[in-house]
């Protein structure tokens, strides 16, 4: 557990440079894919199978694609220069800085291991962790699905008005 | 995780593999034979008896042809996209049950016969089906040909839409069995195939499924009179089979996974038969259906195709998911 938790630790480190540091679009927005995918697989190890495939599905699957599309569509040249202002190394130390000073007093002063709720590993087998998960967010917690819904409808009716409109 | 779960898992595997790949060999025969006879032609038969040497020798041919590479490609990608496409085709087969409902004891281990009985189930094969989506895309973005880029584009963007409605045509089966795993879902039909209650919802996944495997009438990705061969113009040789070999499989899986969650997976009618035969069987006839559709129908023009998925395909399946779950809680009361 501990080596697998290395390795995907080294994985998105890594894959999270590249997102930053490749001069080319294309594998910036691969790199993100890898990330992500990545990320799904430590839910994988802390058992939670639906995010696993939740997390790929929507994230890796449709999110992802539609930045690749617009990147190979809108990217003719092989390599984009920009103007480096200076002053960009010395924010990012500085905000790099004060945010590895947060996770380390973070670490330094709680104790990581969380309190044990009502859903142990023994009772999610026992009923299925997509049940167990479906279960919980349509009885506790429906307000904020149903609110977050309505939200994602009111998106997509806002992007069909704007494409509509550009038409007519 | 001990040792004997993940030796198990991998000779699984193994197994799983050669199965789909000489599968795909056949299925290429299969194809051109049924076409054949459709058309008034014998088909392919100077190789060995009636041609079932056939595979073997195109392979051989595609394996020592040389591999042309196009000028200005992006190498990495290029090189990488063959790959994904077909380790997402094979990797989708892992959750499905060849056969059941016990176990196969060897050696005094029991053995399921299935690569992995995950609790996402059928969940698997929507996020490894849309990992293949960038093997595809990819191919055709790297080769830096138009023809390949067109392909490309038309082949994910129609592979996302028609994900939709197959998603939502089998949402129907899990309220029926309550369950995303195969094995509870082929379980479920021990008395009747979900196929007679859900009719509607089998047709949708059909359609769904062959628009997702981007074969006739929906092959518009390798429309040959106007793309030349779609996203893998610019690949030949072992490459160009790689995604032949994924298309091929991904037919297999579709297939299976129609045959395991509508007709009932392994159970047959009056127990005549083994459990894996049952299911070959079912495959083989779904398959048959693919073939048959591909010498029948004329190609869909692109624009009809994409008003099928979002304006008949999709709202189809989400009438059919809430009546489903209508009668559902009816019943119960």
């Amino acid at each position: 557990m501990v080596v697998a938790f290395a390795i995907l630790a080294a994985w998105e480190l890594v894959t999270a440079i590249g997102v930053m540091a490749s001069r080319r679009p294309i594998y910036n927005a691969l790199s993100l894919v890898a990330n992500m995918l990545g990320l799904a697989v430590l839910f994988l190890l802390l058992n939670a199978q639906f995010l696993f495939a939740a997390q790929i599905i929507v994230y890796a699957g449709a999110v992802m694609v539609l930045f690749v599309f617009i990147i190979a569509l809108l990217n003719p040249q092989m390599d984009i220069t920009l103007s480096r202002p200076s002053m960009e190394w010395a924010y990012g130390l500085i905000f790099g800085v004060v945010f590895a000073g947060l996770i380390l007093a973070l670490v330094y002063n709680r104790d990581l291991t969380g309190i044990p709720g009502p859903f142990t590993p023994e009772v999610i087998d026992a009923f299925g962790n997509v049940q167990i998960l479906g279960a919980v967010l349509y009885s506790r917690f429906l307000l904020p699905v149903e609110v977050t819904s309505v939200l994602l409808l009111v998106a997509a009716v806002g992007a069909v008005y704007l494409a509509a409109r550009k038409i007519r | 995780m001990n040792l004997e779960v993940v030796v198990v898992t991998l000779i699984k595997a193994a197994i799983i593999i050669l199965g789909l790949l000489t599968g795909f060999a056949y299925m290429t025969l299969f194809e051109r034979k049924v076409q054949a006879r459709m058309q008034q032609r014998p088909g392919p038969n100077r190789v060995g008896p009636f041609g079932l040497l056939q595979p073997l020798a195109d392979g051989l041919k595609l394996f020592f042809k040389s591999s042309a590479e196009p000028a200005g490609r992006d190498h990495l990608l290029y090189l990488a996209a063959p790959m994904l496409s077909v380790m997402a085709a094979l990797a989708t087969f892992a959750i499905i049950p060849v056969s059941g409902p016990g176990y196969i004891t060897i050696l005094g281990h029991n053995i399921g016969w299935y690569v992995m009985n995950a609790n996402i189930g059928i969940l698997w094969y929507f996020a490894v089906t849309s990992i293949g989506v960038y093997g595809i895309f990819l191919a055709g973005w790297s080769s830096n040909s138009k023809y390949s880029l067109l392909g490309a584009l038309r082949s994910s963007a129609q592979m996302i839409s028609y994900e939709m409605a197959l998603g939502l045509s089998l949402v129907p089966v899990f309220i029926l069995a309550g369950s995303f795993r195969l094995v509870d879902i082929v379980n479920a039909q021990n008395k009747w195939w979900f196929v007679i209650p859900l009719l509607p919802a089998f047709i949708l996944y059909m359609i769904a499924g062959i628009a997702e495997t981007n074969r006739a009438p929906f092959d518009l990705p390798e429309a040959e009179t106007e793309l030349v061969a779609g996203y893998h113009t610019e690949y030949s040789g072992m490459r160009f089979a790689l995604f032949f070999m994924a298309e091929y499989i991904n037919m297999i899986t579709v297939s299976s996974i129609a045959t395991v969650v509508f007709l009932g997976g392994w159970w047959g009618p009056f127990g005549v038969l083994p459990g894996p035969w049952w299911f070959l069987i079912k495959v083989v006839v779904l398959l048959y259906v693919y073939v048959w559709l591909r010498a029948s129908l004329p190609r869909m023009r692109y624009d009809r195709l994409m008003q099928l998925g979002w304006k008949s395909l999709l709202p189809l399946s989400l009438l059919m998911m809430m009546a489903t779950g209508v009668v559902v809680v009816a019943a119960q009361r």
